[in-house]
């Protein structure tokens, strides 16, 4: 199943941290905003494999825009 | 007590009005961003309304009660949920031991939700307020932002939990919050024929500008203006840009700063002191709105304004902020 | 004054003898700032008119007036309009600037603060070599890891004279703001009137108690943050968030406003143990004294020949020094 994650707060992608093929688990960092002049972190709500990397640095983020797709197992 | 498990993006205590009276040794009153979704939940529990609570900026706090508490929450609505289950805002709820608050991401509109407890924040005034300044790392909770593990203790709740608990807002009483916020504003004390072109002033009460993702409890940037703006070609004695004038005090909260071409609007934890000009003052009765201002996605205008209004509209607010609000 | 929608003079007082001519600016509905003169110009003189004024005012304990906020040659007024009007208020300023008619009335309670600095000490050289190693490589104010080398090069004159201006002078605290219990302190005597440009970009930390300058200000640094002035030594602390000192029970600031600071050389050593009996014995006795400064002694003072003439020979050595010290 494909799943999101997504951008938790408006601001800037500072990064993203993972690459195609990385497997993530729940709760790792997957990807930076940068807000407030503050680095805030962006984690995996699900254990899976990274399919598409969508977000790239400084693209302007709004709260619910993904930022990579993972597939995930049921 | 509130037991963190998560603080979130940042949570602080704050009051209101914050700590008054020492701008000239540096320290700015700090204070509730939006002190008006602060006031209301401090009115729904039985709190004066300038008691303390925690401004949850961004979102995703999650914690523990370790004992019977009224609460209300007010500002955006971050979807809160107690053991799960939504739960509103503008409303006080009893709340027991083991119960667990979570809060979600910031709403639609709105950025920063106020969690109001009967009794209080209680932690040590310094220098006579509870507030948090993150920009100095003094007052509220041991001048930062809460973390996991922190134990937030509240003070006594002004009548029996039972009374205080199952109050609302009238109709009318809960403010509106906007993705583009319109603020009142009064020009000075840098502007025409001096400082501004007549044409800048007009431009800076007309365009609407998106709120910069830097921006933060110590200052709302806003976009560029162009330097048409200025009315003169050098800051003299001030510094080579025109928007350099020899120091002076900041009428913080609510001044716009313009810092060579970009405003600033210099609130909460900002500077209390320095070399830019600064055109208008927000005023006062309108800075609750600021606080609700995402970075990076709201819109700002300011409206002129004028003294009469901005101290009618003070009164309203005190009006406001009382039990006369209560439904 | 012109009638427009953007007007902010509210009032204005006209220049005398002893005073600019003074304007009052509107800054909201909380806020009034008190303008003296309409040139951009920061001169002693003028602060401590002001400071005497704004002593008078903050005497009279007007209701209503939470705080005063002077900088050189401005002071901002900070009020609840629900408690006094902006009408009130500037007719109470006005009444404590006729006070003060003449020049012989400008007495200013000032006191004269000694404070031990310890040069080139190794705290503030860390913050230099951490500004190296973690902001700018390069930076060309950093000679020998340190920065008194590039104020001497500002100024046209030896490291050893640069140590002798900032110990030969008195510095006048005109107000604080910016940080925390900071103070902007000024040269009085214009022979010793360094001026040195502010780290591009400015460094990410700096100890407490460290001393720097930036433009034409001291500025000895509360609490260890960033900063921007060039560092020269550290002095003993001027700041204390717990207030446990017995100087510092009602208040974590040592500055009030009108303070002279006067630095005398001590040992690093020296210095590091007074930081223990500061914070942690808490019986280290400052050495204050009560004073005053009189304008119009201060002023005859300063255009005398023989301060002019140093003023003007620093001013030729700096010209010189200028030229040579690279831009930041």
């Amino acid at each position: 199943m494909e799943k999101s994650v997504n951008a938790i707060m408006p601001g800037l992608c500072a990064r993203v941290v993972v690459a195609e093929g990385d497997q993530v688990s729940k709760g790792q960092e997957v990807a930076v905003i940068n807000c407030m002049k503050t680095e805030i972190q962006v984690n995996s709500e699900y254990d899976g494999v990274v399919t598409k990397v969508i977000s790239k640095e400084w693209d302007e983020m709004q709260v619910g825009d993904p930022m990579v797709m993972l597939e995930v197992e049921e | 007590m509130l037991k963190i498990i998560n603080g979130g993006i940042e949570t602080l205590v704050e009051d209101w009005p914050g700590r008054l009276g020492y701008l000239g040794k540096g320290m700015s009153a700090s204070g509730a961003f939006d002190n008006v979704g602060l006031g209301l939940a401090n009115v729904l529990v039985g709190n004066p309304s300038g008691e303390a609570g925690l401004e949850i900026t961004g979102g995703f706090l999650e914690a523990e009660f370790d004992g019977d508490h009224v609460i209300a929450m007010g500002g955006s609505d971050m979807q809160p949920t107690i053991n799960g289950q939504p739960v509103p805002l503008w409303e006080s709820i009893k709340v027991g031991a083991g119960v667990v608050i979570k809060f979600l991401h910031i709403g639609p509109t709105g950025f920063r939700c106020y969690l109001a407890v009967a009794g209080g924040v209680d932690v040590p005034a310094y220098l006579g307020s509870k507030s948090t300044c993150i920009f100095g790392s003094y007052g509220g909770f041991q001048g930062r932002a809460l973390v996991e593990g922190d134990e937030v203790l509240f003070g006594e709740p002004s009548a029996d939990l039972a009374a205080l608990a199952g109050r609302k807002l009238k109709e009318g009483a809960v403010p509106q919050l906007t993705n583009e916020l319109v603020l009142r504003a009064i020009p000075g004390p840098n502007t025409c024929p001096d400082y501004v072109t007549e044409e800048g002033m007009d431009l800076l009460f007309e365009r609407v500008s998106k709120i910069q993702h830097t921006s933060n409890r110590s200052a709302y940037r806003l976009e560029e203006l162009p330097d048409s703006f200025f009315a003169r070609a050098d800051g003299g004695v001030g510094g080579s840009h025109p928007s350099n004038i020899i120091d002076h005090a900041y009428a913080i909260r609510g001044a716009l700063n313009i810092c060579g071409n970009t405003p600033i609007l210099l609130i909460a934890d900002g500077p209390t002191l320095g070399g830019y000009m600064c055109a208008l003052n927000v005023i006062n009765a309108d800075l609750w709105k600021v606080g609700q201002g995402a970075p990076g996605r709201d819109f700002m205008r300011f409206e002129l304004s004028n003294q009469d209004e901005a101290i009618a509209a003070r009164k309203e607010q005190k009006e406001l902020l009382s039990e006369a609000s209560l439904a | 004054m012109s009638q427009g929608k953007y007007q902010v003079i509210l009032d204005t007082m006209p220049e005398t003898e002893s005073r600019l001519e003074i304007l009052f600016r509107q800054a909201g509905d909380g806020f009034m700032q008190v303008e003296y003169g309409r040139e951009q110009r920061a001169l002693l003189q003028d602060s401590f008119r002001m400071l005497a004024v704004n002593d008078i005012i903050l005497a009279k304990e007007i209701p209503g007036l939470i705080e005063t906020v002077p900088g050189i040659r401005t002071n901002m007024l900070h009020y609840d309009p629900l408690v006094i009007s902006e009408a009130e208020l500037i007719a109470a300023v006005k009444e404590a600037e006729d006070s003060m008619p003449t020049i012989d009335d400008v007495v200013l309670a000032s006191r004269l603060i000694h404070l031990p600095i310890a040069f080139e000490d190794s705290e503030t050289k860390k913050a230099v070599a951490r500004y190296v190693a973690e902001v700018r490589p390069e930076a060309p104010n950093v000679i020998d890891g340190y920065n008194l080398e590039y104020m001497a090069m500002c100024n046209g004159v030896s490291v050893r004279e640069c140590k002798d201006m900032i110990l030969g002078t008195d510095w006048f605290n005109s107000g604080g703001g910016f940080w925390p219990g900071g103070a902007f302190l000024w040269p009085t005597d214009p022979r010793c009137a360094i001026v040195v440009p502010k780290y591009n970009p400015p460094r990410t930390w700096t100890p407490e108690g460290a001393v720097g300058i930036g433009g034409p200000c001291v500025f000895t640094y509360t609490t260890p943050t960033g900063g921007g002035y060039q560092l020269f030594g550290r002095t003993i602390p001027v700041f204390q968030f717990s207030c446990t000192h017995p100087l510092f029970k009602d208040g974590p600031f040592l500055y009030r406003n009108a303070d002279r600071v006067r630095f005398h050389e001590v040992s690093e050593k020296e210095v590091v143990e007074i930081y223990d009996h500061v914070h942690d014995k808490t019986d280290y006795e400052y050495q204050i004294e009560q004073g005053e400064i009189k304008a119009k002694e201060y002023i005859q003072w300063y255009e005398s020949e023989e301060v002019q003439t140093g003023m003007q020979e620093l001013k030729a050595k700096q010209a010189e020094g200028t030229k040579k010290a690279p831009r930041l």
